[in-house]
């Protein structure tokens, strides 16, 4: 309650996070930590076979892959951060503070890497003869590893969300990395990163050997022989990684997977899941067996379907850890765990550095015929609803648009007036009903002002805005309380 | 008529295959199991013995002269198509008849056994050394 609340009410904050998040892994499973060991093998085997096609289809691969990671691979790397900052402060100042130095390292890593892969694209054609060559081949792989310490890094702390393991006794950085999901989600990730590539590297070879359709064959084939490598290493890794999943997580999947609104969608789900991995397979296979037979439009299916996967396996890997935003430590809300028997005693309202103000739009619908007084007491009791909804649900939730609070009140209890008792008997007991839900961190006063916002909301359509467009209300016992000034002393001032 | 008949004639893995795609279409449409997991097992192992007996054939022709990658080039079609097809079979026995999963399973089998079969027959054909295009 330290910052001004960021506030997305069409898109919805978790899908700013998501949509910069997947587009990043993306990009960096396919075109960064797979990629690069593939180019250095193609250039490695041109080389030995002194066929400068191979060589020169390296180079064309390389070259899409260099402007996809330098641009949109690097801005979204730098857009998690914004974006998860915005959302979540707390949550990503936490981690700051366990991970601090493995997050140092793997800046310096990823300096290392731009620097590299900037080397290996502009030598290329110079380093092109003999021992220089040799060099070339060396930076390459030099490359893709210096491409995987930053996946393995980073895979430390998205295991660390899941289930922070012994770090929850003994808080040490070390303690922290060896959580248990760790090493199961990085045998899952370095495989499907390499298969990722072998997909993205067959699509692209499509374009890039027009003309040959001998080397074209044998450059299709060559290439998924390295997807197929790597296939059942994902297979056997992805086994691994579901078996350390908590139990608890586990039972999150149907909602996971399709939203609350579609969980009865997990069946189809899983049947679209199963025709993904039949064409790519089938792809990969037809590819080896009969190249010739491939048309250039054919592997756009297996390109569509990885991306398909990917971005789901993301979106339910996020999704699953809820309540909590990580693991038993803080939960979704960005309130930990250990502060909620504080806040429910004496309010979030009395900690809340800012308050959020109601923009005109919002205070309409009122209730008619009320006079001046009640009025502007309805407003100020709506004000501080606000500032609940704000503080504690925002983060996941929208008023109106994406995953809203709106459309979850209207499928529960319809037209019927969402009156407080209504909402809150509901609220009180969510996280009992629904495993993904917090519990109310709040005080029973603070619940009822948030039923009555709630009960506002059906009446009142109006985007409820974030700090950054409506500003914020400084308060001043709170404020003062978190710059260590005693508010008696303040006002003595 | 005349075009179908030179084109099947053309190759002669193809007659075979068009009777493996009729083959899982009517195993499919009757839509018991425990048939298709016998008869469909049965070709699997037929069809899967060709392909071995002739990729062990050429391997053998290969003996200090084929390279790693040639061998994968070889094998690895007709394992695929094994596996698969082995797959497809457990897929249709899990799931119901005429759910989205069995018809996955039915049309998995049908692809997988024909390129099991175009895997033997390429098998019979291979050259020295498959590094350079069949």
């Amino acid at each position: 309650m330290d910052f001004p609340i960021f506030h997305l009410d069409i898109f919805g904050n978790r899908g700013l996070v998501a949509t910069i998040a997947i587009l990043h892994v993306l990009v960096n499973h396919s075109l960064a930590v797979g990629m690069m060991p593939l180019v250095a093998c193609m250039e490695w085997y041109g080389h030995k076979r002194q066929d400068p096609r191979w060589d020169k289809l390296a180079y064309n691969i390389l070259f899409v892959a260099f402007l996809i990671t330098t641009t949109v691979g690097a801005m979204t790397g730098i857009g998690i951060w914004l974006s998860v900052s915005l959302v979540n402060p707390y949550s990503i100042g936490s981690l700051i503070r366990v991970f601090f130095w493995a997050w140092f390292t793997e800046w310096l890593v990823f300096v290392t890497e731009v620097c590299l892969i900037l080397a290996y694209t502009l030598t290329w054609k110079k380093w092109s003869e003999g021992k220089a060559k040799e060099r070339h081949i060396r930076l390459g792989f030099t490359l893709g590893f210096f491409s995987w310490v930053t996946m393995a890094l980073i895979v430390a702390i998205l295991g660390f969300m899941m289930d922070p393991g012994n770090w929850m006794s003994e808080p040490t950085l070390w303690s922290g990395i060896t959580n248990p999901i760790y090493l199961p989600q990085l045998a899952f990730r370095t495989p499907l990163a390499a298969a990722m590539a072998g997909i993205v590297a067959m699509f692209l070879a499509q374009f890039f050997t027009r003309g040959d359709a001998a080397f074209r064959n044998e450059a299709l084939r060559a290439i998924a022989l390295w997807t197929l490598f790597f296939a059942p290493f994902v297979l056997i890794a992805g086994f691994w990684y579901y078996s350390v999943v908590p139990d608890v997580m586990k039972e999150n999947f149907g909602v996971a997977i399709a939203t609350l609104q579609f969980t009865d969608w997990q069946q189809k789900f899983l049947e679209i899941a199963l025709v993904t991995v039949v064409v790519i397979l089938v792809a990969v296979q037809v590819a080896i067996a009969r190249p010739n037979l491939l048309p250039r439009v054919a592997m756009l299916a297996p390109l569509v379907a990885v991306i398909w996967m990917i971005g789901h396996f993301e979106r339910v890997r996020e999704f699953v850890r809820k309540p909590y935003v990580i693991g038993r430590y803080m939960y979704a809300n960005g309130f930990r765990v250990d502060d909620y028997p504080l806040l429910q005693r004496d309010g979030i309202l009395a900690y809340a550095t800012y308050s959020n103000p109601l923009t005109d739009a919002e205070r309409a619908g009122l209730p008619q015929g009320l006079d001046d007084d009640a009025r502007e007491a309805k407003l100020a009791r709506l004000q501080k609803g606000k500032d609940v909804f704000m503080i504690t649900c925002s983060r996941c939730h929208t008023g109106h648009g994406v995953n809203s609070i709106t459309g979850h009140l209207q499928r529960m209890f319809g037209d019927q007036p969402w009156t407080a008792d209504l909402t809150t008997g509901y609220i009180e007991g969510m996280h009992q009903v629904r495993s993904f839900m917090p519990p109310f961190p709040g005080d029973k006063k603070e619940l009822d002002l948030l039923g009555e916002y709630l009960e506002h909301l059906q009446n009142n359509l109006a985007p409820i805005p974030g700090a950054q467009t409506a500003g914020i209300i400084v308060q001043a016992a709170p404020a003062l309380r978190a710059a260590g000034i005693d508010q008696s002393e303040a006002i003595a001032r | 008529m005349n075009a179908l008949s030179t084109w099947l004639q053309a190759r002669p893995y193809r007659l075979t295959v068009s009777n493996a795609l009729l083959l899982a279409l009517l195993l499919g449409v009757i839509g018991s199991a425990p048939l298709f997991e016998i008869i469909g097992v049965a070709a699997v192992a037929i069809a899967g013995l060709a392909f071995v007996g002739r990729a062990v054939g050429v391997a053998f022709r290969w003996r200090g002269r084929g390279q790693f990658y040639d061998l994968v080039l070889l094998w690895a079609p007709g394992v695929i198509a094994i596996i698969l097809s082995l797959a497809a079979i457990g897929l249709i026995s899990a799931n119901s008849y005429g759910s989205v999963a069995y018809v996955i399973g039915v049309a998995l089998f049908g692809v997988e056994l024909g390129m099991l079969i175009i895997g033997g027959s390429d098998a019979a054909n291979f050259p020295a050394s498959l590094s350079e295009p069949v």
